[in-house]
Order: C-alpha cells, then structure tokens, then sequence
C-alpha cells in the first residue's frame, strides 16, 4: 500500500514540470531581454545624479536602449549592419545652463564605461520646463506660436564616441 | 533480460550521466558569458542543444515512469535500494535539466 502510493507520488512528481514544460502559455510570459548597464556605468550615474540633485532632483534612465544581451555579442561577432547611439534619459529639468555643464563633465566618464566599439554616439535628452510666456502683442504681426506654454521643450544632446 | 534493462545499473548510470551532462552545459553557458565572443557558433550550438535536451526531457518522462512502475510494481523480485534511490536520484536531476533547458531557450533566438 505505502509503495504503491509512494510509486503514485513519484509518477506525479514526474509529470508535473511538464504543466510548466509544455504549457504555451508559460513559454509566452518569458520577460523579454532589457537593456542592462554595468556596475561602474551605474555608479557613474549615480554620481552625475547626486552632484545634479544639488540644485534639482532628477531621474537617470537608461532604459531606452537596445537589449545588451544580444547586441554586445553581434557586436563582438561582427553581426551588425550599423552601430546604434547609448540613450540617457534625464526627466524634466528647470536649469538647463547647469545641467549642460554636468552633461559635459561626465560625458567622457560614461564614454570610459560603455563599449566604445558598440555605440556610434552618446545621446543625452532631457525636457525643459518652460515658463508662462508675458503677453507681448504690441506689434502688428501675428505671431503663431504652436506650443503650448505648459509643454515642456524637449533638449537632445549627442556626443560621438571616441574609438579606442 | 530486456524487461529489466530501464532499472538495471548499466542503464541508470547513463541516464545519470546524460542528466549531469546537460547541467554541466547549461552552467558552463551560464558562467562563461564570453564563450559566444570566442566561438561565434555558439549561439547556434544553443539552439540545436535546447532541441536535443527537450527530447531528453520527452523521453525521461517515459522513462521514469516506467522505472518507477518497474521497480515498485509487486511482479518486480528485485527489491535493491540502492536503485530505488538511484531513480529519485534522478527524478531530482531531471527537475534540474527540465530547469536547465528553460535556461537554454533564453542563450539563443528563434
């Protein structure tokens, strides 16, 4: 009795990945690859990321990048038609003098710490929060102005990569 | 005698060391990440391993249970221990190589 139920136990244990195994379901919930920067790239932003948060908080992302998982490898491999850009997203910004500055003096310090052979360029974006416009309708010319004044400008920065 | 020949040790061993062959590989994809750069094939190599390990994965759901059945089966005159915990030996690697084969799909792309 107790090895005939013990010998049904295992049969089950057998059987039961195969819910998993053989489920199509299962196999379409696979997160797909993101892009993941390394360590020392991290801290690098980190650092650009405290040293700006003196005067305003911002968030760094780097999500907006093609999968390294397969994308460093036809790299290596020589896989690739054409060589991409690095995109760093910061959100929105009020001091654009400042944050160009900081752009520019960490730039170099992420070069070091992406694969230069990989990227084409280093690609910065931010937006910039735009004040309310005074109201200025002292001329005779129409003026068309598209964007609202509560949108924010949008700023891209690149900067080709350096080979090594 | 062929009846006998899924339990026997000659069989149990070998399904022991196809078991411990596929985790050895799948641990050496995991840790050894430059091994796409050195060989430029191995992505390939993946793909058709993922393919060879899920027909062993098919398979050794036949064949455990059929070890199983044998071994506990009442008809059996074989009462070794030594097999009855080689096969939950082997129930556990085969969970390892079932986890070992999901790990593969992720090394290459269809």
């Amino acid at each position: 009795m107790i090895k005939n139920i013990w010998a049904a136990f295992l049969i089950m244990a057998v059987l039961l990945p195969m819910f998993l195994f053989l489920n199509p379901f299962a196999w379409g919930m696979r997160r797909a690859p993101e892009y993941v920067p390394s360590v020392r790239l991290e801290t690098v932003l980190e650092q650009m990321r405290l040293e700006i948060s003196q005067e305003e908080q911002i968030q760094i992302d780097t999500y907006n990048n093609t999968a390294n998982l397969w994308y460093l490898r036809d790299c290596e491999n020589k896989k690739l038609d054409s060589l991409e850009n690095l995109n760093i997203e910061l959100s929105e910004i009020k001091n654009e003098a400042f944050i160009e500055e900081k752009i520019k003096k960490f730039e170099p310090l992420i070069q070091k710490e992406i694969e230069c052979k990989c990227y084409d360029s280093l690609v910065f974006s931010y937006s910039v929060h735009k004040e309310a416009k005074a109201d200025t309708k002292d001329s005779d010319t129409l003026e068309y102005d598209f964007q609202k004044e509560s949108e924010p400008r949008k700023v891209v920065i690149g900067f080709k990569i350096r080979k090594q | 005698m062929k009846n006998s020949f899924l339990i026997s040790y000659s069989f149990l061993r070998f399904q022991s060391m196809a078991y411990l062959f596929v985790i050895f590989w799948t641990t050496l994809i995991a840790n050894v990440p430059s091994m796409f750069v050195i060989w430029k094939y191995t992505e390939l190599m993946n793909g058709i391993v993922f393919f060879i390990f899920l027909f062993v994965v098919l398979l050794s759901v036949i064949v455990l249970i059929m070890q199983v059945l044998k071994i506990y089966s009442s008809q059996n005159q074989d009462n070794s221990i030594i097999k009855k915990v080689w096969i939950v030996v082997n129930i556990v690697l085969y969970y390892l190589v079932v986890g070992a084969d999901l790990y593969i799909v992720s090394q290459f792309r269809f």
